[in-house]
């Protein structure tokens, strides 16, 4: 196994090192150049020296041919001066080790030679403009000034090549750079850290060209690392390690990893190799002095890696482990109030047997913090459902708790005062402008009976609800303005009337659903009445649909908490119903016809005779059938018969006789607007059967 | 088929099936009734129509707001204009035509025992001139 370990550089040593130029590793030329003189004749090399020196060129000088060779091995030169014959290599075949090989074959050669035709074969072997030649005895002019030619011509070549390497400098580090914020740019920073982790991954693995990656994380001190996301690893199981295996150890080294023959690893991931991994990088992601987990990328080759590739994802994990601490930081905020918000959203809608309920709330696509939007729906006693729907203006801890006392106050007020939705929101009022003094929030809350089809509300400066007829209508309920509640310490609520008829449906909401930055609230508003008149009927279906039509209209800026109510149409089937035998009972009774009468469709004048026939049937029921005995019930039906709407009220007692004129006005009442009256008396009780001819409406 | 459905309420905690808004005017008490009346609450009214004063002219209901009456209501229009009467005062019932109000007391004929009367001000005069001529 071999595992090579990189000691931790630096940041700085890392930049320095990936920085370095890929190619040769050439140094660059000197300012000063040098001039190589090879002559085995020592008055020729001071002859040279003199002749030379007013260059101002460094003069390196050679007795032989091999010294030369050994010089050039050291040292880069403008020019050589190369004598033709020496004893042992003589001038031609130094040239020609000096022109084989890769560094030196550029190096200009002046042959200096008592016969020109020695050179002439020379000059056809090696490449022209390399080589020159000088005739013994020679010019000293001539012979200076052809060496400075050679040295300037080195000269602009150094600088040429000195630009060319810091261009390819500049290209390497902008390269670097690149691929660094590709792997930790700022588009990361507004990532969630289930979106984040695959995106660091997927950058990293394009940077590098890789096969494969993940990303292990563990909380702080945590003897585990788990791998939080993976790319081109098929998984049986979760993955993780623990101490003692090199992932591990690589983050709680800290420093990188570098292991370029996976076949003969054994403290990694057996995943790595069962994937046909061959070789593996890793780097430790660092936050400050901790440890939050490992970056490591694969081949599928072994040695898939250079130790400049190790230096760089050393440089992208630690930017990539500064995203995921801001992502973990910001999730815990977020989720912290998101949980606290959620705790306070009721995790139930109360069941009314009329009214079908749906609900959701849904955080800010943006805001670090969420609002404090609720909605809430309270059982009360007696057959009422209050709904509420609430928006405290502020985001982030306050504005949840501010909205948590809200809530638990309207419950209390709600049951105090449950037929005055606008005393309790009155008194809520008073709660803020007492408690939380300059905070405000606006609020909806709607007072249902489950029996008619009439609701009370008040409003503190909310958004009007929202009805959709079974026909698809959809109208605001509008009302008149009024403070939000904070806003005024003795504002005007008032209590409005309106109506959700059996099969309609009402739609409350924050005003995160309709508004929408730089645009007319009146916009939004028409925007959502027609999502409503294009949603499915099924409840649920329906708030969904609202949520993603109000994402069509663009992001969703602000919470948005959605309340959806439906009046559920009764059965037109037989009604039967068993009341307390006790005066309560008697607008019991006629609310529950009264709305399966709406259901079967009956015309108003049916509507009023049937009502009264029953009151009537249900008060003698109530008053004559048994006295004062309590726990005692009587029976009301109702249903349609060819045309005509048949009711029987009937009771266990005996109807007691009458008392003077008034009692027999009941039944006066009773056949004047029925059709047909039939009462039996029997030892069993009493029963009235009356039959009224409906007019088709 | 499951038996039938049990319905049961807690009196104080619906919506009050009515409220009666009282005030006087020219002398002469006016009851309005914003709901519906029957035996169940018909106490309510009855309570604040006998609680009239000896001064007071007369009564007025005014139950243009009231949307179901039925027999006890009716009771209670007899009682009270036998009550008032012998008290010297005098009462009007105020509710539109071709109301539901109307028709009831068409049924029983309490519309002929006192005479409908359109408004407030209408009713209070009538009761002015019935019980005082020399004003």
């Amino acid at each position: 196994m071999s595992l090579a370990e990189v000691n931790g550089p630096t940041t700085e040593q890392a930049l320095a090192l990936a920085r370095m130029p890929d190619g040769p590793s050439g140094k660059l030329a000197p300012a000063s150049t040098s001039i190589l003189l090879v002559d085995d004749d020592e008055k020729s090399i001071r002859a040279l020296r003199a002749v030379l020196e007013p260059l101002g060129q460094r003069l390196v000088a050679a007795s032989s041919g091999e010294e030369g060779l050994r010089r050039l091995l050291h040292e880069e030169f403008a020019v050589i001066l190369l004598d033709v014959r020496m004893s042992g290599l003589d001038g031609l075949e130094t040239a020609r080790y000096i022109k084989a090989r890769a560094r030196t074959r550029h190096v200009p050669i002046v042959f200096l030679t008592a016969q020109a035709e020695d050179v002439e074969q020379a000059f056809r072997a090696y490449a022209a403009g390399a080589v020159d030649y000088v005739v013994k005895p020679f010019d000293p002019d001539v012979l200076r000034s052809k060496v400075a030619v050679f040295v300037e011509l080195q000269r602009e070549r150094s600088e040429r090549v000195r630009e060319a390497q810091a261009r390819a400098e500049a290209e390497a580090v902008a390269s670097t750079v690149n691929k660094l914020q590709s792997v930790s740019d700022a588009a990361l920073a507004h990532l969630e850290i289930d979106e984040l982790l695959p995106e660091i991954l997927e950058r990293a693995i394009t940077v590098f060209d890789a096969h494969a990656g993940g990303l292990l994380l563990g909380e702080e001190s945590s003897s585990e690392l788990t791998l939080m996301a993976s790319r081109g690893l098929e998984l049986a199981e979760p993955v993780s390690v623990t101490s003692g295996e090199e992932l591990f150890e690589t983050a709680l080294r800290g420093s990188p990893l570098n292991a370029p023959d996976l076949s003969a690893a054994k403290r990694l991931p057996p995943a790595l190799s069962a994937n046909g991994m061959r070789s593996l990088i890793a780097a430790p992601l660092s936050a400050g002095s901790q440890q939050i987990g490992v970056l490591f990328i694969c081949s599928r080759e072994p040695h898939g890696f250079s130790d400049d590739d190790v230096n760089l994802l050393l440089l992208s994990a630690e930017r990539a482990a500064v995203a995921i601490q801001h992502a973990r930081a910001y999730e815990r905020e977020h989720g912290m109030v998101e949980a606290l918000q959620r705790h306070l959203l009721p995790d139930r809608l109360p069941k009314a047997p009329t009214l079908a309920l749906a609900a959701r709330y849904r955080p800010s696509e943006h805001a670090a913090q969420v609002g404090g939007d609720w909605y809430d729906a309270i059982a009360l006693p007696g057959g009422l459902v209050g709904l509420v729907i609430g928006d405290v203006v502020g985001r982030g801890i306050r504005a949840a708790t501010m909205m948590s006392e809200l809530r638990a106050g309207l419950r209390a007020y709600a049951v105090a005062e449950p037929q005055c939705p606008a005393l309790a929101v009155d008194r809520l009022n008073s709660l803020v402008v007492r408690t939380h003094g300059g905070m405000v929030a606006t609020l909806l809350y709607m007072v249902f009976n489950i029996d008619t089809v009439g609701v009370r509300y008040a409003s503190a400066g909310h958004l009007p609800p929202l009805v959709m007829t079974p026909e698809g209508e959809t109208h605001f309920l509008e009302h008149p303005p009024a403070p939000p509640l904070g806003a005024a310490p003795h504002p005007n609520f008032e209590d409005h009337e309106g109506e959700l008829p059996p099969d309609s449906t009402m739609l409350l909401y924050t005003d995160g659903l309709v508004e929408r930055r730089g645009e007319n609230l009146d916009v939004g508003l028409e925007h959502l009445r027609e999502v409503l008149g294009s949603a499915p009927a099924d409840l649920e279906d329906l708030c969904s649909h609202i949520l993603v039509g109000a994402s069509a209209q663009g992001a969703i800026q602000d919470d948005v908490a959605l309340l959806a109510v439906r009046r559920l149409p009764v059965g037109v089937e037989r009604l039967e119903i068993e009341l307390a035998a006790e005066p309560d009972a008697v607008p019991l009774a006629r609310h529950r016809v009264e709305r399966w009468l709406t259901d079967a469709g009956l015309g108003r004048d049916d509507a009023f005779a049937v009502k009264l026939a029953l009151s009537e049937a249900c008060t003698n029921a109530v008053e004559h059938a048994y006295g004062p005995e309590p726990g005692r019930t009587f029976r009301v039906s109702v249903e349609r018969h060819q045309g005509a709407i048949v009711i029987e009220v009937s009771d266990a007692g005996r109807w007691r006789s009458r008392r003077g004129r008034d009692q027999g006005r009941g039944i006066h009442i009773i056949e004047q607007v029925m059709d047909a009256v039939d009462i039996k008396r029997t030892s069993m009780g009493t029963s009235v059967t009356m039959r009224r001819e409906t007019t088709p409406r | 088929m499951s038996g039938p459905e049990q319905l049961q309420s807690d009196p104080k905690d619906i919506f009050p099936l009515a409220r009666i808004e009282s005030s006087e005017q020219n002398g002469v008490r006016v009851l309005a009734v914003v709901g519906e009346l029957d035996i169940s609450n018909i106490d309510l009214l009855q309570r604040e129509a006998f609680e009239l004063s000896n001064g007071s002219l007369g009564l007025v209901l005014d139950l243009n707001e009231t949307t179901h009456i039925d027999s006890a209501t009716i009771r209670l229009l007899f009682d009270l204009q036998r009550g008032l009467a012998r008290r010297r005062q005098a009462l009007r019932v105020i509710y539109a035509a071709g109301s539901i109000v109307e028709r009831v007391l068409e049924l029983t004929a309490f519309d002929r025992q006192a005479p409908r009367s359109p408004d407030r001000d209408t009713a209070t005069a009538a009761i002015r001139a019935e019980v005082s001529p020399s004003q």
